[in-house]
């Protein structure tokens, strides 16, 4: 029995030995004062700088893994733990590799675990190496994924500026553009009107929208009164910009005019000594801006807002884009009207000249008495049936007025003579239209005249004269006329004859339609004859 | 004049922060670019100059985090008198798992003197931690102060223990 014990004892003692050199384990005994009491035979001094056979040495002064660490060793000697483990320690060799050694804290009785403790110290270095490289793999793996990240973070960071840069960008056109089109509906607004005031109103009205400003008034200076009188204002609410009569110097918007610039109160509670306009509107913040054209000054631009408002240098430009239009606008609509009064005048002293020339040539005639104004007349109505604008009418005028202009050249002889004319003095009265195309023909202004004057002796079938035209190579106005000049002598009374009742006129020029008249021009006339019989009738109806 | 005090110290952070390069710089007074990851644990000793005599410190580098549920075993954190709490100026994340690390080493030690280090200051183009974040983090788990520091340079290394020591020596007194 002895002997098998004794096998077995050495059994377990070879056991044991394998087991140490197989997991290169080492041992030492700590007694209850933590103290080192014993090393294994096996254990390697290079695991730590303490000489392990000093007596007494305590085992945080052998490892200093263990300092701090007493309160956990005592909870094992008093048996209320039963391990504690410190994994991986690490041990730098003199070549620089590393060490893993593992720490195992075990009561050495466990029966009675305050006898002391035994540590257990196992080389796992081939298993630590394993785990190093997988872990330091891993987290090379993460510090690329982070920098990817970064890297990712750091283009979308950049594209998202450039987005918002774009964006900036597309709105700074946008405005440009709308801007533009603003100027754009000013320019339209003045070319397209002789009106100063609507050209005047359109550019208030967009710039109030554009500059968004409260009101915005256009002011007129009046070079006689001296004063600035407002032309159009937009926005107000109070009648004083309305009715404001400013002196050139006087007010904020006399400053601007005389001083020639762009006078700026963001907030005009800072500037007590400003005589401000349109303090009944409530402005806390006003702009007036001299308009000046050619030089001179012509108005001034007055912008108010009821609040304060500082503009920047973008504003600012518009702002003096679209003064600059107002100045444009005063001007050439300005020079547009003076050009249209002196026409008007001029046109006037034609008219006037005209109708004295038609009346010393009825005197000279001795044509029966409102012969040239009847004729006009009606030829008038219908030129105004056939569709004439203005233009062609007011020369039908003229030359209705002026169709016997070429009866000037006629000598007294001829022209006033009571007896029937010979041969020769029918060709000499027959030159009386040529006579009025030399005359009438080198006056511009009278050129477009001369249809009536020149051809109101042709005949639709080609044997009138000056020039035998026939059908509608006589102009519109001549055919017209020849009706109106033969029914109107024919109704006269003359000293040879009396004068045709109306429906033996009628019968006559009817019968000459296609022949000496065109029939066109004859069945208008006549139905323009009943229209105004019929007038006449419930006129006197009435 | 000649009292030696002995006193556990641990640094704590996500890996790769430069716990293992704080240490070596302040230990050994060099840097290596090179990156090579700490598994366990490694004991380096330094001792320090008090008014009072000297610090033996013994400085505990652990192993980074490897995520949010291995942080570091709490009974490696018995009898540590402080922690210097780590972070990468360069990556966000680092910052939430040093406020981690400071939570739960307040709560296995509500003594423990901590002290919060930005590192890698050198990359300072690619910061993305700031000022803020940083006093934020630090007036919730301690005093409100940090480090910027660069165990490349050598920036504010040897501040960052000597602010430990002092904490841990008015702590002690
Ligand atoms: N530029 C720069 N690099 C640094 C700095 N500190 C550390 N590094 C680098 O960052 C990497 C990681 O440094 P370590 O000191 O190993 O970081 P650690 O916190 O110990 O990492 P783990 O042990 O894996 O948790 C290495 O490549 C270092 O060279 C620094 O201040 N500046
Ligand atoms: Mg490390």
């Amino acid at each position: 029995m002895p002997h098998k014990k004794q096998k077995l004892a050495q059994f377990e003692a070879r056991v044991v030995q394998l087991i140490n050199e197989w997991h290169r384990l080492a041992y030492t005994y700590v007694d209850a004062d933590l103290r080192i009491a014993q090393i294994s035979p096996n254990f390697p001094s290079e695991l730590t700088d303490a000489d392990l056979t000093r007596p007494g040495i305590s085992l945080g002064e052998a490892f200093g893994e263990f300092v701090g660490m007493e309160d956990v060793l005592h909870d094992i000697l008093r048996g209320e733990r039963s391990l504690f483990q410190i994994e991986r320690v690490n041990r730098i060799q003199a070549d620089g590799s590393i060490r893993y050694l593992s720490f195992r804290v075990v009561p050495l009785d466990v029966q009675k675990p305050s006898a002391g403790l035994l540590v257990i110290v196992e080389d796992v270095t081939s298993s630590g190496l394993i785990e190093h490289s997988l872990v330091q793999n891993r987290n090379e793996l993460r510090f690329v994924q982070d920098a990817l990240a970064h890297a990712n973070a750091d283009l979308d960071k950049r594209v998202e500026q450039r987005t918002a840069e774009l964006a900036e960008a597309k709105q700074q056109i946008e405005k440009q553009l709308v801007r533009m089109q603003a100027l754009r509906l000013n320019d339209l607004a003045i070319l397209g009107t002789t009106d100063l005031r609507v050209a005047l109103k359109t550019i208030a009205d967009q710039t109030r929208k554009h500059l968004r400003m409260d009101v915005v008034s256009v002011l007129l200076f009046n070079p006689y009164s001296l004063r600035f009188e407002n032309a159009v204002v937009a926005g107000a609410q109070t009648s004083e910009i309305q009715s404001a009569w400013i002196r050139m110097g006087e007010t904020v918007i006399g400053r601007a005019a005389f001083e020639r610039q762009t006078l700026i109160f963001p907030d005009v509670s800072q500037e007590p000594q400003l005589e401000l306009v349109g303090k009944s509107e409530g402005f806390l913040s006003c702009f007036a801006l001299p308009l000046i054209a050619k030089g001179k000054i012509v108005g001034v631009m007055y912008l108010g807002h009821r609040s304060i408002f500082q503009p920047n240098q973008d504003w600012l430009d518009f702002l003096e884009s679209l003064a600059g239009q107002a100045a444009m606008a005063i001007e050439s609509i300005k020079a547009f009207e003076d050009l249209q009064r002196s026409n008007f005048e001029l046109a006037l002293a034609y008219s006037r000249t005209i109708e004295g020339w038609s009346r010393a040539l009825d005197l000279r005639d001795m044509q029966t008495k409102d012969h040239t104004s009847r004729v006009t007349e009606l030829t008038l109505k219908l030129a105004h049936l056939v569709g004439m604008n203005e233009i062609e009418i007011m020369h039908v005028k003229h030359g209705a007025l002026l169709h016997d202009i070429g009866k000037m050249g006629i000598p007294d002889a001829i022209l006033l003579k009571d007896d029937y004319l010979s041969d020769e003095e029918w060709e000499i009265m027959r030159r009386h239209p040529a006579y009025a195309y030399e005359m009438l023909s080198p006056v511009e202004y009278l050129r477009p005249a001369l249809d009536i004057p020149y051809c109101h002796h042709e005949k639709w079938d080609g044997t009138g004269y000056p020039r035998g035209l026939a059908g509608e190579q006589i102009p519109l106005a001549a055919r017209l006329f020849a009706v109106v000049d033969v029914w109107d002598a024919l109704r006269s009374n003359r000293p040879y004859r009396k004068g045709w009742n109306e429906d033996q006129v009628r019968e006559y020029i009817r019968s000459q339609s296609g022949t000496h008249f065109d029939p066109y021009a004859v069945d208008l006339f006549l139905r323009l004859l009943d229209e105004m019989d019929k007038e006449q009738m419930d006129q006197r109806a009435v | 004049m000649n009292t030696i005090v002995q006193k556990k110290i641990c640094l704590l952070g996500d890996f790769g922060v430069g716990k293992t390069s704080l240490i070596r710089r302040f230990v050994e007074g060099r840097f290596n670019e090179k990156y090579l990851t700490t598994i366990g644990v490694n004991i380096s000793r330094k001792t320090i100059e008090r008014s009072y005599g000297l610090m033996s410190m013994l400085i505990w580098d652990l192993a980074g985090s490897t995520g949010f549920d291995s942080f570091t075993n709490p009974s490696y954190m018995q009898g540590t008198a402080g922690a210097v709490i780590v972070c990468d100026i360069t990556r966000r994340d680092t910052l939430i798992i040093m406020a981690e690390y400071a939570r739960q080493a307040r709560i296995i030690n509500p003594k423990i003197h901590l002290v919060f280090v930005c590192n890698k200051t050198d990359l300072l183009d690619r910061r993305v931690i700031s000022a803020e974040d940083l006093s934020d983090l630090s007036s919730t788990f301690g005093d409100g102060s940090y480090f910027l520091s660069s165990a490349k340079t050598g920036e504010r290394v040897e501040d960052v223990f000597s602010s430990l020591a002092g904490k841990i020596d008015a702590g002690d007194r």
